[in-house]
């Protein structure tokens, strides 16, 4: 594998697992220096530990993406500690199904605060730190010609339209793509590419998780759920983990400098916007 | 991105120039060989299939084809695969926007022209290569499609958008549908791309105009495009993408 993006700085938030986990450790084959950043530090370490035993350079973060003020800080460190940031995947995010009318607004406020609330701040810290980097002539002329910093997003198939038992998930993965959308045009005039990706199934804790919560909610068996709707995707087969870390390592890399502001179906044919 | 398609054979249409060149350089370049299509532009076509054949003799084929005439399309194939024995990808690269006409001034001619040049051709060339792709165990199609497909096109476009809208529905009907031949189908929608299309379609002051409208302040390079179809190509890198259409505009449509 070739080392596209060696020399650059990359920060994965929910790096401790699941997709996080398999973007931190492809952007470092590729040749970035990568911070893993997780509400939970010992997976984060794993993570660091497993880049640094390969020869890459890591640093693991304590990171809770629902506190802008913390999102801030690890942005702040990162600068610091790395001397610059140049690209950003905010994987970080929970997921819940749940009976439409049963959930409560302490479910809406969590789902929200961390998806859809981390995500605006996630982006917002790291783009101030691309712009803040910024050569003085290319923030003066308000465009480039090539790209200054690579932000990237999670929203998910449930962000494309409503699902019936993902009421809050849905919509925080929904606010992605506008978050998406809005940060992108903010940087553009700075060179900053700013796009999401929507997975469908991924086999992850996430999914497990998701899986278990249909059988409470609807009595459904969590494998049939699984199966039925894995059965749903045209290519009839859940995503890799290293389906998502590709994609995002195209959207960190120079193929990509001429796309801005889009989310990436990454779901075997699922949802087709 | 550092792909290999070493013993790979790709089809792209339309070639001699402007974004097609530059897609087949890159596939050449990533070591597949590339059958090169021209129709009139022989010259420039002739160049291309010497920068894909720089230190690999052999690995270009050049071929000539009319798409709107669907005999040629067939015979095209056919030379491809008398050539090559497979087709691995294709990339629907051929089409135009024929002329720029406000609706009084659209003659059922130009209509059918543009229809069959962007929709018509992308159908034929797919029709006939799909059995190639099946026999040789899967593949990965790419049609150019354009921001035009979901805004509906610059002055005088209507009918060139509305070709395009065609080719981004064709694509994710013909994704489901060859899901199990292991066969993906995704699309590229360029914005505006420096090419010889608007030196022949887009008058400067226009193009300035509508350059100023975008996010990233500038048009990109057929070179820019050229990367979205290698990562779409590539098993290895998108093995889990189909029927998605990659807005490739600098912002200037998001999706």
């Amino acid at each position: 594998m070739d080392k596209r993006l060696l020399g650059k700085v990359a920060i994965v938030t929910g790096a401790g697992s699941g997709i996080g986990r398999g973007v931190a450790l492809r952007l470092s084959r590729e040749g970035a220096s990568v911070v893993a950043a997780d509400i939970n530090l010992e997976g984060a370490a794993a993570v660091a530990k497993e880049i640094a035993g390969s020869g890459g350079r890591s640093l693991a973060v304590r990171v809770d993406i629902s506190k802008p003020a913390e999102a801030r800080e690890l942005v702040a460190r990162v600068a610091k500690e790395m001397g610059a940031l140049d690209i950003f995947v905010n994987t970080a995010g929970v997921v819940q199904s749940k009976l439409l009318l049963e959930v409560t607004e302490a479910d809406w406020d969590r789902v929200i605060d961390i998806n859809q609330k981390g995500a605006a701040f996630a982006v917002q810290a790291a783009g101030a730190q691309m712009v803040k980097q910024l050569p003085e002539e290319v923030k003066r002329a308000g465009k480039s010609d090539r790209s200054y910093g690579k932000i990237v997003s999670f929203s998910s198939i449930s962000g494309r339209r409503g699902r019936e038992y993902q009421l809050a998930y849905a919509a925080s993965k929904a606010a992605v793509i506008s978050i998406t959308q809005s940060a992108a045009l903010a940087f553009a005039p700075y060179g900053i590419n700013v796009n999401a990706i929507a997975p469908s199934v991924v086999m992850t804790p996430m999914w497990e998780q998701n899986n278990r919560e249909k059988e409470q909610a609807f009595g459904i068996d969590a494998q049939k759920a699984s199966d039925e709707f894995i059965n749903r995707i045209p290519l009839k087969r859940p995503g890799s983990v290293e389906d998502m870390a590709a994609a995002v390592a195209f959207l960190c890399s120079p193929d990509s400098d001429y796309i801005t502001g889009q989310t990436l179906n990454v779901d075997g044919g699922f949802e087709m916007d | 991105m550092n792909v290999r398609f070493d013993g790979k054979v790709a089809l792209v249409t339309g070639a001699s120039t402007g974004i097609g060149a530059a897609i087949a350089k890159a596939f050449a370049e990533a070591g597949a060989k590339v059958a090169v299509h021209y129709n009139r532009s022989e010259a420039e076509a002739k160049e291309v299939a010497k920068a894909v054949e720089a230190g690999r003799s052999d690995a270009a084929f050049l071929v000539q084809a009319d798409v709107l005439d669907p005999a040629a399309i067939e015979r095209m194939v056919k030379e491809v695969i008398g050539r090559f024995g497979r087709i691995d990808i294709l990339v629907n690269n051929a089409g135009g926007l024929v002329a720029r006409h406000p609706i009084d001034e659209m003659t059922d001619e130009i209509y059918a022209e543009v229809m069959e040049l962007n929709m018509g051709s992308t159908f034929r060339v797919s029709r006939a290569v799909i059995p190639h792709m099946k026999r040789g165990g899967g593949g990965s199609i790419i049609n150019m499609t354009s921001i035009a497909a979901r805004n509906g096109g610059g002055g005088g476009a209507v009918v060139y958008a509305t070709s395009k809208a065609a080719v981004s529905t064709f694509t994710r009907g013909l994704a489901k549908e060859l899901a199990p031949a292991r066969i993906r189908v995704n699309a590229i929608a360029p914005g505006i791309v420096l090419t010889p299309f608007h030196d022949k379609y887009t008058q400067p002051e226009a193009l300035k105009g509508m350059i100023g409208g975008i996010p990233l302040g500038r048009g990109a390079t057929a070179e820019e495009v050229s990367g979205a179809a290698i990562f779409l190509a590539s098993e290895e890198l998108s093995s889990f993408i189909t029927g998605e259409i990659i807005e490739v505009n600098g912002g200037a449509l998001m999706a």
